[in-house]
């Protein structure tokens, strides 16, 4: 048990157009008493000990902030899963083609789903350019992202909940390399991102957080975990996009400041609708005893916990 | 000294370390703190050494019994440095009596940890085991840790920690226990459980102080005259040659023979530390004695000495006794020594001097809390963020009319407006009130005066008015003082000298050996970078103080303090790449995981203008 409870997945948002879209989407519509925490009143009403979820948001933006509240949520909670649940960059590249041209990638609205985090602000300023270093995280688990992440890949159906949408096709997910760094550059010629962008060559998403969540796994870990090991995973609707040469600045035409105020909403909705078919599947089985721990259940039916299902998950 | 008696002094859960200083929040229940302190896993108790720290953990432990919660306690003088910084929450559960393990995490009981004696541990001690804490309470989300601490300001996070600190023990309260009605003094006196305990065992006795409390516990033990002088050299040595608290078992065999030792023993005023070592129950006794020795002779009274008592500036508690050891003449001069030592140590002890006797004089006080008031509109936030809180701990009229003053100009009027009559106070005013600039030669003169006020005066004031070439060559000059505090005076005016200096501060940094003037050259170029006339030499200077981190983070004062002077008032233009030079440097040749970490929020912090992490 964390020290407010337990909960099977904890979900972490950061800006409030982030939770407001996956407390609506979720149907996370009360607090759990007074502890910044929420979920579905279904959950409470049911009067187990032990919750299917919980919404919080992040004290702050950036990496420092989201590992306290991260470390925060696992150590309340106690969660088997922490879901980074929220809005992002995606990365476009010039290709190789001519005329030149960027390459397939995230299109705005679009889900990534992060195999893997890099910190881009670690690193030396040497005379011959940005040399990176590394820093312990801890990455989403290959069998979570095989299991869950590619059949929303190939089906796209968690996406039907959007609504408000700017585009004109409807979201799909990516799975691939997410570079975090301290700060985005409004500024799509900054050469210190175009640099890190560069380095980090199949990294499809920049975004503010994902390392300081990776880093409080990292700690619990090392440091924490004789009986607790929690998982977790990085689902980030793309808001703006960035490119990584002056080239592709030319090529894509559009300013991101004014992308992200468009899109902010409509991918923050993406990325909550991708957090809810992946919530519904965690939940689907239980889980079976731990040595700290009494067995879980399983809330095999998404109107259980107060959410229509999503499509692909229709009740039997 | 502890006993069952109940003082009925309150227990105050804060927000913040303002909080703290000014005693305010909702009171709580011993229940309550411990129902607080399992909800949030960490509690840090912070109070003034006698305010009941250990009392207050003593009664939460058989509050906790009777609740059924297990409890576990931690002595940090029994924690050895090197094991806390090798093996963390290790050392910290091998410490624990009961001892813990992870394996008791499992069952999920609540337990209830208490950690006590930080108030004497070093900085970098305490930091370590704040940091211990704070893991072990993640680790077992059933336990809660409560730390008892004194008055100082913690980088510890307000979003995991419950700040709390004890009220004084009420006037009525007093009365009832010493059985009369009791006077404004007594009532400073007394409203400490450590006083208070004392003088109800000592009926009829007027008691003007602690240490003259703690002289007549003492006296009550039957030991010679020549043991008590013994133990009091004992008690100095044992700070001097060891640093810390425990002491060996033969040492205090030598120094006043098996027999005292046992009768100290069995009086109770002793504790084993394991076969080899002991200890005074209070660190008080302790204090008492080693600031006894030091009272003998007051041409001992100096930066050495200070850094022995205080175990290197780690708790002011044992300068108060010796403070109120000494005769009347001589408090003057002890806190104008204290001053030259360190700032912030004598504002304490006016603090605590007020709030009993008020012996000090007044012209010293009012010099001294102008000083703090000109410091409070320093460049570097975390100067500004300490003087304040040593003029909210202070708390007297004046101290308050200093943190309302609201420019440099207000602090002087201020200052000019006070003691009128007071011709020594006057001739202070002079130096503190100059406004010719660049600061004229008989200003640069003063900084050597021997009188420590008088000396950081004017280096202070020169550092507000500026330096022309000559009155620089003549703080050049100075550098090469035989006296480290004079040098150290030097630097810190050469902080505003501009960069024809900068080499003289680089090479005071590399090769004073005090260290002292090595920290003064550290901020002067701080104050140098900040007021660089353009980013080219601002950048320059960041990158000759980052081929200097190896030396930098050899020395945790220096490397403490390079963290301070990084966040600075209205940041000038480059100043963010500067420190991302001097940070990523650092990240360059830091090994530890931790240490990369912390630098890594410095960075984070100054970036978001956030001296939280400091």
């Amino acid at each position: 048990m964390g020290r407010e409870g337990h909960a099977r997945v904890g979900i972490l948002t950061v800006i409030p157009e982030e939770m407001d879209e996956a407390l609506d989407v979720l149907g996370a519509s009360v607090e759990v008493g007074m502890t910044g925490y929420f979920t579905s009143p279904l959950s409470l009403d049911e009067g187990l000990d032990c919750l299917p979820f919980v919404v919080a948001r992040s004290s702050d933006r950036s990496n420092g902030p989201a590992n306290e509240s991260a470390r925060a949520l696992l150590e309340d909670w106690r969660p088997e899963t922490l879901l980074l649940v929220g809005i992002a960059g995606g990365i476009r590249r010039v290709g190789n083609s001519v005329p030149a041209a960027l390459e397939p990638g995230p299109a705005l609205g679009d889900v990534v789903l992060a195999t893997m985090v890099h910190f881009g602000d670690y690193g030396k300023d040497l005379p011959s350019g940005f040399l990176p270093r590394w820093l312990p995280l801890v990455h989403p688990p290959k069998r979570l992202l095989t299991r869950h992440g590619e059949p929303m890949r190939i089906n796209t159906e968690w996406a039907e909940g959007i609504r408000d949408w700017p585009g004109d096709r409807p979201p799909t997910l990516h799975q691939g390399e997410i570079v975090a760094v301290e700060a985005v550059a409004s500024n799509p010629f900054a050469e210190r991102q175009q640099a890190i962008l560069r380095y980090f060559d199949k990294a499809i998403a920049i975004d503010m957080e994902s390392k300081g969540v990776a880093e409080a796994l990292f700690d619990y870990e090392a440091d924490v975990g004789v009986h607790y090991h929690p998982r977790w995973m990085c689902v980030r609707g793309i808001s703006d996009l960035v490119v990584g040469s002056d080239a592709a600045v030319a090529l894509l035409g559009e300013d991101n400041a004014a992308q992200r105020e468009e899109w902010r909403k409509a991918a923050a909705r993406s990325a909550a609708l991708a957090a809810r078919a992946l919530l519904i599947r965690l939940l689907s089985r239980p889980t079976s005893a731990h040595p700290e721990q009494p067995p879980r259940p399983a809330w095999p039916h998404a109107s259980q916990i107060g959410m229509s299902p999503a499509p692909e998950m229709v009740e039997a | 000294m502890s006993d069952s008696r109940d003082f009925d002094y309150p227990l105050i859960l804060c927000e913040d370390f303002d909080g703290i200083l000014a005693r305010e929040g909702p009171e709580a229940s011993i229940e309550q703190f411990i129902d607080t302190t399992l909800r949030r896993g960490r509690l840090l108790l912070q109070a003034a050494g006698g305010a009941g720290k250990t009392r207050t953990l003593e009664k939460m432990a058989a509050a906790a019994i009777r609740a059924n919660h297990r409890v576990s306690s931690v002595e940090v003088q029994k924690i050895a440095r090197d094991a806390l910084e090798a093996d963390g929450v290790d050392a910290l559960l091998r410490a624990a009596e009961p001892q813990l393990t992870y394996e008791e995490l499992a069952g999920g009981d609540s337990l209830l940890l208490l950690v006590d004696g930080l108030s004497e541990a070093s900085s970098d001690t305490a930091e370590l085991v704040l940091r211990a804490v704070d893991e072990w309470a993640a680790m077992g989300p059933s336990t809660g840790t409560v730390v008892a601490d004194r008055l100082t300001r913690r980088t510890v996070n307000p979003r995991r920690w419950q700040l709390a600190t004890l009220g004084p023990v009420p006037r009525h309260v007093i009365s009832r226990i010493v059985g009369r009605d009791v006077n404004d003094s007594e009532t400073g006196l007394l409203e400490s459980p450590v006083n208070l305990d004392i003088v109800a065992n000592l009926p009829g006795e007027f008691l003007s102080s602690r240490s003259q409390a703690i002289e007549r516990l003492t006296q009550r033990q039957n030991l010679s005259e020549v043991d008590w002088e013994g133990l009091e050299n004992l008690a100095l040595r044992v700070y001097r040659e060891r640093g810390r608290r425990s002491i060996p078992i033969a040492w205090i065999h030598a120094a006043i023979g098996e027999q005292a030792t046992a009768t100290l023993g069995s009086a109770g005023m002793m504790t084993s530390l394991g076969a080899d070592e002991i200890t005074f129950r209070h660190h008080l006794v302790h204090d008492y004695l080693a600031a006894k020795a030091a009272s003998r002779d007051s041409s001992g009274w100096g930066h050495e000495l200070f850094d022995v008592l205080t175990l290197k500036s780690s708790s002011y508690d044992v300068l108060v006794m010796l403070l109120e050891l000494v005769n009347q003449d001589q408090r003057d001069v002890l806190i104008r020594r204290v001053y030259d030592w360190n700032l912030y140590a004598a504002s304490y002890l006016l603090s605590r001097d007020r709030s009993t006797h008020g012996s000090t004089d007044l012209t010293t006080e009012s010099e001294i809390l102008a000083l703090l008031g000109e410091r409070r509109f320093d460049h570097f936030l975390a100067t500004r963020r300490q003087v304040d809180d040593a003029l909210a701990l202070h708390g007297g009229p004046l101290a308050t009319s200093y943190q309302q003053a609201s420019s440099v100009e207000e602090v002087v009027k201020l200052a000019q407006s006070t003691l009128p009559e007071d011709a020594s106070y006057r001739a202070w005013l002079v130096v503190f009130a100059c406004n010719v600039s660049p600061s004229p030669s008989w200003l640069v003169e003063q900084m050597q005066e021997i009188d420590g006020v008088d000396g950081w005066t004017a280096a202070n004031v020169v550092r507000r008015l500026g330096v022309d070439s000559q009155g620089r060559l003549s703080i050049q000059a100075l550098l090469d003082a035989d006296s480290a505090v004079v040098r150290w005076r030097a630097v810190h005016a050469l902080g505003v000298a501009g960069s024809p200096v900068l080499s003289d501060l680089f090479r005071a940094l590399e090769e004073d050996e005090s260290p002292s003037v090595r920290f003064g050259a550290l901020r002067s170029l701080a104050d140098q970078a900040y007021l660089a006339e353009s980013v080219e030499m601002r950048l320059r200077i960041f990158r000759n103080l980052a081929s200097h981190t190896g030396q930098i983070l050899a020395d945790p004062n220096l490397a403490r303090e390079l963290a301070r002077v990084l966040h600075v008032d209205n940041a000038p233009d480059g100043w963010i790449d500067g420190v991302s030079i001097a940070i990523e440097s650092i990240l360059a040749v830091e090994s530890d995981p931790r240490e990369l970490e912390k630098w890594r929020r410095v960075g984070s912090s100054v970036r978001a203008g956030n001296l939280e992490m400091v």
